[in-house]
């Protein structure tokens, strides 16, 4: 069965028939998508199904684990981000990443934002604290926490340092933020506020997010591509998979039937 | 149900088993502290007397003694009397009077050993010894006395009385100076010699001295050089040093200007070479005696504001102690002084508590530098010249005529003038150790100026130990500072690079270097003395430029490797890199050893050692603190590795890929977020590399010269109290000072490493509080 390309308007990112393996492991089976600039964009599936490989492609944390081999293309911004004239870091520095569970580093909220920026070796004062203080403000914890900033981060509760987290990204002014499961560890009042802070982040980011809680893909995100097995399975605007799925397969897992 | 049973009886169990077991590592550890405690605590005690006893005398004591054992004492009356008293009955035991006395009162008399100099009031001097034999009768010891007439000198010139005497002898020469009551100095001398035809020779002098100090007397504002006698100056100096004889008839008329000028005390040392001379106004003559027939004055000085009232040795014979009429105690001796044209000058090195009276008498101890001193008003003070410290004080009710320490230094005999005899049993075992004599600097005898010597035995029965611990502890902070230098960044970022860099199948490297950690340090310093020590000391010239070559071969190999083309690296895999700088690194070595040849003939002008004497003013021992940094480096270096690899290792993993995924390269990471999380346990592997190189005993026994010495130099030895330890118990006779000291030393070492782990601890938890978040 041939799969229908779904066509994003102003795609940033184009994945095209990428293959992945762990050793002999196939973990990502001809995968072909587009992402759309400054929309929210959610993979689905159940567990083990390559959602969360994929988007570590995007950032090239895969290079840290051995044995991986990757097939096909990724381009962003129609470049091809594993040719060997790229600069890693600085593609890191472009696709920002949130992880599943919160890891400040054990410093000050304030040391935390301004890691990325530091690295980059931005020194002024003035100017850090200008970085810090939009990105807490972008995630939404500048109110909770302006009277600390010197507090040390692991201090604040697991909802705050994900935003902490979050704030850690947005400081390095990324053009995309990868978010993998970042709600799984959090309770339904810290996980409202993100997504609270996701749909304001949409603006002037593209957000990438992995997610387990169909809910949560269908209340914030515009795309959703449901993986299974590796593949893609069905990919399109958030509200045609979740009323009108075009596979079987998503249909069953959308409606608890599996998964 | 039942089970539940044997849970909780298990659990019962095991609760006590563990009380038990922390409970007795606590007990152990105070148990250990208490036990060295006790060894060191007599150090600290003060002397104290265990047993008073009186007897009684009949007549005017001159001078007395005991034996050994404080069985039996004599006493010397004026009249001639030797009373030999057994001390445990107060019976009297054997009366002898000295033959040839003829009616004459005994005046004065000096006290060497065994050896008794008598002077009369008509001129007469005698030599007696007196000495004790012991025989067993079963169980029982009987001390036997026995006195011994030597001889009498012939005065001959001497018409007058004798006021003051003193002398000394030896099998072949005998000295004695005598002061007579007409004011008049006269050194009388005998020496035995072999004529070339194997006769015995005998030569005596006798020859009046007094204008040596009369004419000086004189004229007081003269300076304190080398003094002659002004009618003959330099030249009479310069032919006297210089061992020629010369026939001198001016003292005959010296005598008579005789001024008035008076002599209370006499002191002459037992090489029969220095006479010293106080006087009532303070001074203190100084008379080289050495040419029996041309003595001449060394110097003057003034020791006092008041008379000089007791003269006397220590122990040794070159420390002089001087007592005056206003109660002082001084202790003087000749110390180098280039400012002096005879190279030395008489000068107060310890000063004494003070006396409230004029002091009468000075008794030294036949142990070490202790001395009695007794004053007018019956105050006698047992005191220890080096210490500087007073060990005990007490009161006869009359005034003291006579003194003496038993020869053991155990015992003081005191009489005084309402004819009694005092004894004091002392307990006195380390009379030289103070906080001062252990960490301050000492004058000692023959030094320059006080110092930090270590020196716990030497060749002669009169040597006096030289304990000071601080060359030790000198010795301990520059082995550690030095093996610390090498171990910590050598450790920590090796443990760096195979934690976060080097690839898995290379990570074998962390167990070989574990087992490093388990060589004996025995091999080690066996390695670093007798291997390491005299390879350096060959190729120390290579080792010098080394550096260079590596840095610079290192540089090399990045050009090449950047240069490369991909095709060259196609066998490497990330973490391999380190592979590729080994062939460079092998290469400098190799190109260090071969130019160093060139390095030293070039730079060095020839010769390195000659080189670093000139030009650094350092000496270069082949068993030296880089030797003993290296060796110890080894050592310490896989505890540090290993610790500081397993909290490098620990350190989260989403920690890290926090920090990449922000774009921090793999180094950025190291440095930014591995090195401060895992700062705990880098913290505790230096502190426990700390208390490793401070502890460390054989290596440094085998790779140093054990020379304590205090210079930070990086190429001479050096002593630690481990090593120390190690070097001297077994010579330390068991329970005596240097036995207590070495407990010492290990007493200081031991709250060393408990302080340093206390705060390791401390500061490690708190670190850890900050962290253990993750």
């Amino acid at each position: 069965m041939e799969k229908v390309r779904t066509t994003v308007p102003e795609p940033i990112v184009n994945i095209i028939d990428l293959f992945l393996y762990y050793g002999k492991v196939e973990a990502l089976k001809k995968i072909a998508l587009d992402i759309s600039r400054k929309n929210i964009t959610s993979f689905i599936g159940p567990s083990g199904c390559g959602k969360s490989t994929l988007i570590r492609c995007l950032n090239r944390m895969n290079d840290l684990i051995e044995n991986v081999t990757i097939e096909g293309c990724i381009r962003i911004d129609d470049q091809d981000i594993y040719s060997p004239a790229v600069d890693v870091t600085e593609l890191r520095r472009r696709v920002g990443m949130v992880f599943q569970k919160p890891n400040p580093f054990p410093k000050t909220i304030y040391e935390n934002v301004i890691y990325g920026p530091r690295l980059m070796g931005i020194r002024k004062k003035g100017i850090l604290d200008e970085i810090c203080e939009k990105a807490l403000k972008k995630a939404a914890l500048w109110d909770d926490v302006k009277d600390r900033l010197h507090a040390n981060a692991l201090d604040l509760s697991g909802g705050q340092q994900q935003r902490i987290c979050i704030a850690r990204a947005i400081a390095m002014e990324p053009e995309i933020i990868l978010l993998d499961e970042p709600c799984s560890a959090l309770d339904p009042i810290a996980t409202a506020k993100i997504e609270d802070m996701l749909c304001d982040l949409k603006k002037d980011y593209t957000v990438i997010i992995v997610t387990h809680n169909m809910q949560q893909a269908a209340r914030i995100s515009d795309y959703t591509g449901f993986f299974m097995m590796g593949e893609l399975v069905e990919y399109s605007v958030t509200s045609e998979i979740f009323t009108n799925p075009r596979e079987k397969q998503t249909e069953d897992y959308i409606t608890g039937r599996f998964g | 149900m039942k089970s539940l049973k044997r849970r909780r009886y298990a659990d019962r169990a095991a609760h006590w088993v563990i009380t038990l077991g922390g409970t007795a590592t606590v007990l152990v550890i105070l148990a250990l502290f208490i036990f060295i405690f006790l060894e060191v605590y007599p150090l600290l005690q003060d002397a104290r007397i265990t047993k008073e006893t009186t007897h009684s005398v009949h007549g005017k004591v001159i001078s007395m003694g005991v034996d050994d054992h404080q069985e039996v004492a004599y006493i010397i009356y004026n009249n001639g009397v030797i009373e030999f008293i057994s001390l445990k009955s107060g019976a009297l035991l054997k009366k002898h009077h000295v033959s040839g006395l003829d009616g004459s009162v005994i005046t004065s008399a000096d006290k060497d050993h065994d050896r008794l100099v008598l002077a009369t009031n008509d001129g007469k001097v005698f030599t007696i010894s007196i000495s004790f034999s012991e025989s067993f009768a079963g169980d029982s010891r009987a001390v036997t006395p026995e006195v011994l007439e030597e001889k009498k000198v012939k005065a001959s010139k001497l018409k007058a009385g004798i006021l003051n005497v003193t002398s000394r002898g030896d099998d072949s020469t005998d000295v004695t100076a005598v002061y007579t009551n007409d004011g008049h100095l006269i050194l009388i001398a005998s020496e035995t010699g072999k004529t070339p035809l194997d006769n015995e020779e005998k030569k005596e002098f006798q020859k009046d001295i007094t204008g040596l100090f009369v004419a000086h007397s004189i004229n007081q504002n003269t300076a304190s050089v080398p003094y002659l006698l002004q009618t003959e100056g330099i030249e009479r100096r310069e032919k006297a040093k210089a061992g020629m004889q010369t026939a001198d008839n001016s003292s005959g008329d010296l005598t008579e200007q005789r001024t008035g000028t008076e002599i209370t005390s006499l002191a002459l040392d037992l090489f029969m070479e220095n006479l010293y001379i106080g006087t009532p106004s303070g001074d203190v003559f100084h008379i080289d005696v050495r040419d029996r027939e041309n003595p001449y004055l060394v110097e003057k000085v003034k020791v006092s504001e008041s008379a000089v009232t007791a003269l006397g040795f220590l122990l040794g014979d070159v420390s002089l102690v001087v007592g005056d009429a206003s109660g002082g105690v001084n202790v003087w001796m000749q110390v180098r002084d280039d400012r002096s044209s005879w190279g030395w000058a008489l000068k107060k090195v310890h000063i004494l508590r003070s006396h409230k009276a004029p002091v009468i008498a000075v008794a030294p101890s036949m142990r070490d530098k202790g001395f009695l001193t007794a004053a007018t008003d019956g105050t006698i003070y047992l005191n220890h010249a080096t210490s500087e410290q007073t060990l005990l004080r007490f009161k006869t009710g009359y005034t003291p005529v006579a003194l003496a320490f038993s020869p053991k230094a155990n015992g003081i005999f005191v009489a005084d003038t309402n004819n009694r005899l005092f004894q004091w049993r002392i307990f006195n075992p380390h009379p030289e150790i103070t906080v001062k004599t252990l960490f301050g600097r000492v004058w000692y005898e023959g030094y320059e100026k006080p110092e930090f010597v270590w020196q716990s035995t030497g060749g002669t029965d009169d040597f006096e130990p030289k304990l000071s611990l601080v060359p030790l502890i000198f010795g301990t902070i520059k082995g550690t500072l030095y093996t610390l230098v090498i171990a910590v960044p050598i450790g920590i970022f090796a443990a760096l690079y195979t934690s976060q860099f080097l690839h898995n199948s290379l990570k074998i490297i962390k167990p070989v270097i574990e087992i490093m950690a388990a060589l004996p340090s025995v091999i080690l310093g066996f390695l670093a003395g007798l291997w390491l020590a005299p390879l350096m000391e060959r190729m120390f010239p290579a080792i010098i430029i080394m550096p260079f070559f590596i840095t610079l071969s290192i540089g090399i190999a990045l050009v090449v490797w950047k240069y490369l083309p991909v095709i060259g690296k196609g066998w490497y895999r990330h973490g391999t890199e380190v592979l590729v700088l080994i062939p460079f690194i092998i290469g400098a070595i190799v190109v260090s050893i071969q130019l160093g040849g060139v390095f030293e003939t070039n730079i060095l002008r020839g010769d390195y050692r000659e080189w670093f004497s000139r030009v650094l003013g350092l000496k270069y021992d082949q068993r030296n603190a880089v030797v003993v940094g290296i060796a110890m480096g080894f050592a310490v270096i896989p505890l540090i590795f290993t610790i500081s690899e397993d909290a490098m290792s620990n350190v989260p993993k989403s920690l890290i890929s926090a920090s990449l995924a922000l774009g921090a390269t793999p180094w950025q990471t190291a440095v930014r977020v591995i090195l401060p999380t895992a700062s705990p346990g880098i913290f505790s592997a230096i502190m426990i590399g700390f208390g490793r190189a401070v502890g460390e005993t054989m290596i440094v026994l085998m790779a140093t010269g054990n020379t304590p010495i205090m210079e930070w130099n990086l190429f001479n030895g050096f002593r630690a109290l481990s090593a120390n330890i190690a070097v001297e118990i077994p010579e330390a006779p068991f329970g005596g000072t240097l036995y207590r000291v070495l407990f010492l030393a290990s007493l200081l070492l031991f709250v060393t490493t408990f302080i340093v782990n206390t705060l390791a601890e401390t500061v490690r938890r708190r670190m850890r509080l900050k962290y253990n978040k993750l």
